[in-house]
């Protein structure tokens, strides 16, 4: 018997009893479902919390502070600082050649007042209406490698990389104008001016703060932990008004920050590497932090979890495996007048195990294949409800990946616990002596 | 509307499970490529008028600051280089540096109070003013924009001097100019400015005739109750009168 005659023989068995098959397909779909579903939405939650660590950086990211490190402190995620250390491009360029490092940003903070002119705060806004100006910090980064800095963006966009008219504020400091986080994404398109300080000491002796001032656009709203400031700028902007601030005279604004970099964010080659590259920094005269000892905690709770949600799907997919194998077993006893004229005919054992395990494996993979897209639509849906909820409280929402290796496991998996399942009845079908058969 | 039974239909309901579950609802981040405009850059040269004085919010509201917000382009960078009571002479030191260091493309200068506390004449007022203006024009490469005098009954700081009630830490001279001697100075200055701007190419805004014109048609006050310095009215009247002159001088109508 040909694999084609195995075929088209469990093909008729199933247009003869559609409506069992049906059900076993829809149980092993319902199981694969699950187990495809479960997984995902246990990926997509691992990623957002990793994420939520790392601030929406990368994993193996290291903050540098402009600080000496602590020794006492050494190795733990979040150090106190030693003394004031400026950073300049002698200390990035030997930072960058620290063995495991892999990118290098300076963090470039600026003092800036910030005014408002046309914000008019509702009825509906928390917080004090008239605060046109504040004074607040802006933080200046690479934004061509905003990937790699631990920023978020939730709502509106980044602002072009080498803009001096474009910038992004945080939920924080649209508090200070009374806009509660829920209504943050309102500020966007909005313009602002924005004043570096400078202290000035006149020719009759009094101290002077004198400003330099630009116009920019509000372009997105993002939390952001690369460095202290309500306002994210390209490293452009960030860099005029932090080097007409340190220009000043310090014995007006002793305050002023004169260090070129206020920090670095370095990411160093894989999760791995972070002790090795922290040790490497703090030997440069530097002090660190990263959250790799939370990270491995995190990671290690989510993968019990996993394996807890994945077992689960496992046996959902066993008890329907169950399903198969009495479904068929159901078939070999009322096909057992067929098998055995099959036999007479000169069908071999072989023939008739590969008919009846093509059954099997067919409902396998059907219904798996039907179950891993209902499972990643349902993990849709539920990321969108999430997603949704998440940017209405102000928070970075939740990204819902398509996991194909995840769905093409599920299927073969389906398909193979589909064939040992049924490997039990198909075997007895096979055993049937061919007399024993038409007999009964 | 199509309806799809049997084999058909299966297959259309498949197919948008598959486009659901492939389909990407979160948002992206985006970045944009816009190319940066030319740099414009704004210094203002003056006194306590042009910190703000004692406006509302001196930051918001000091007519440079509203110069810069209302007439300039996005891309501008403006520097406010003013000292409180400054004087022409002063300004030299103080603020002349600073703006030559910025290459401006504008510079606004409004230098009266100061000196007429502190009683320069006329003649070394004027040769002080060329001096500055002519620095600041840098062989022409800037535009300069010089406001004079607005009427005396009108000076920010010498109405508060006048008035001899609380001084509000100016530096009020010893005698005080009486309204008639202090008018014939504020016309002499007028003259002086008319003549530094004429020899130097820098543009007269004239404030006196926008204050006389506000005042005489009964508008709101310009100066603060103490009269010591410019109120948000009278500073919104000053930047707009820069506006003008500004729109003039350049052709641009609007930021």
């Amino acid at each position: 018997m040909s694999w084609s005659d195995a075929f088209r023989l469990a093909a008729r068995s199933v247009v003869r009893r559609p409506g069992r098959v049906a059900l076993t397909v829809v149980a092993v779909a319902l199981a694969a479902a699950l187990f495809t579903a479960m997984l995902t939405m246990a990926a997509t939650a691992q990623g957002r919390v990793l994420d939520q660590l790392a601030k929406g950086g990368p994993l193996a990211g290291i903050q540098v502070a402009a600080a000496a490190p602590d020794p006492s402190q050494s190795g733990s995620d979040n150090p106190s600082l030693g003394a004031s250390r400026p950073i300049d491009q002698t200390a990035v360029d030997r930072i960058a050649r620290v063995r495991g490092v892999d990118v290098v940003l300076p963090i470039i903070t600026a003092q800036t007042l910030m005014i408002w002119p046309n914000h008019v705060s509702t009825g509906k806004d928390s917080g004090p209406a008239d605060h046109s100006v504040v004074f607040d910090q802006m933080v200046g980064v690479d934004l061509s490698h905003v990937t790699n800095v631990p920023v978020t963006l939730s709502a509106g966009r980044f602002p072009d990389p080498g803009s001096t008219t474009e910038v992004d504020v945080t939920p924080v400091l649209l508090a200070r104008y009374g806009i509660p986080s829920t209504r943050a994404a309102r500020a966007v398109g909005s313009v602002v001016e924005l004043g570096a300080p400078r202290g000035f000491r006149s020719s009759n002796g009094s101290s002077v703060f004198r400003s330099r001032w630009t116009k920019a656009t509000i372009v997105g709203v993002v939390t952001q932990q690369a460095g202290s400031g309500g306002i994210l700028a390209s490293a452009t902007l960030a860099r005029a008004g932090h080097d007409w601030t340190a220009g000043g005279d310090p014995t007006v604004d002793s305050d002023a920050n004169r260090s070129p970099y206020s920090g670095l964010f370095v990411i160093a080659k894989g999760l791995g590497a972070v002790p090795q590259v922290r040790a490497g920094i703090e030997a440069v005269g530097y002090s660190t932090s990263a959250p790799e000892n939370l990270i491995a905690s995190v990671e290690r709770y989510v993968h019990v979890v996993e394996i807890v949600l994945g077992g689960i799907g496992v046996i959902a997919l066993a008890i329907a495996s169950i399903g198969i194998a009495t479904a068929l077993l159901a078939a070999v006893r009322e096909r057992r007048r067929e098998i055995g004229i099959l036999k007479a005919v000169g069908a071999r054992d072989r023939d008739v195990l590969r008919s009846f395990l093509i059954e099997a494996g067919v409902m396998g993979a059907v219904g798996g294949l039907l179950g891993t897209l209902l499972g990643l639509a349902l993990a849709r849906a539920v990321g969108t409800i999430v997603d949704g909820y998440l940017r209405g409280q102000g928070l970075a929402g939740v990204h819902v990946g398509t996991p194909v290796v995840l769905g093409v496991a599920t299927v073969i998996g389906s398909t193979l616990l589909a064939l040992v399942a049924g490997s039990v009845p198909a075997r007895r079908a096979a055993r049937l002596s061919p007399r024993e058969a038409v007999e009964q | 509307m199509l309806r799809l039974r049997g084999p058909m239909g299966i297959a259309v309901a498949v197919l948008s499970i598959v486009a659901t579950a492939c389909g990407s609802t979160a948002a992206q981040p985006t970045v944009s490529h816009a190319r940066p405009a030319a740099p414009y850059r704004y210094v203002a040269v003056g006194g306590t008028d042009a910190t703000g004085g004692a406006t509302v919010d001196p930051l918001l509201d000091a007519w440079p600051q509203q110069l810069f917000r209302t007439s300039m382009p996005l891309s501008a960078v403006f520097v406010n280089a003013a000292v409180p009571q400054e004087t022409v002479a002063g300004a030299a030191v103080d603020q002349v540096p600073t703006t030559l260091a910025a290459s401006p493309t504008v510079v606004t200068v409004w230098l009266v109070t100061g000196d007429v506390l502190a009683g320069t004449s006329p003649a070394a007022y004027g040769a002080g003013l060329h001096s500055l203006l002519r620095a600041l024009r840098r062989g022409g490469r800037t535009t300069v924009l010089v406001g004079n005098s607005p009427p005396a009954a009108q000076l920010p700081g010498l109405v508060a001097c006048q008035s001899g009630a609380e001084r509000h830490n100016l530096r009020c001279p010893a005698r005080v100019p009486d309204a008639t001697s202090a008018q014939a100075t504020v016309t002499a200055y007028n003259t002086a400015v008319a003549t530094a701007a004429a020899s130097t190419g820098a543009l007269v805004v004239d404030l006196d005739a926008a204050v006389s014109s506000t005042v005489a048609g009964g508008g709101p006050a310009v100066l603060n109750p103490t009269g010591a310095d410019l109120s948000t009215v009278g500073s919104t009247l000053v930047a707009k009168a820069f506006s003008a002159a500004l729109r003039g001088a350049t052709g641009r109508t609007s930021p």
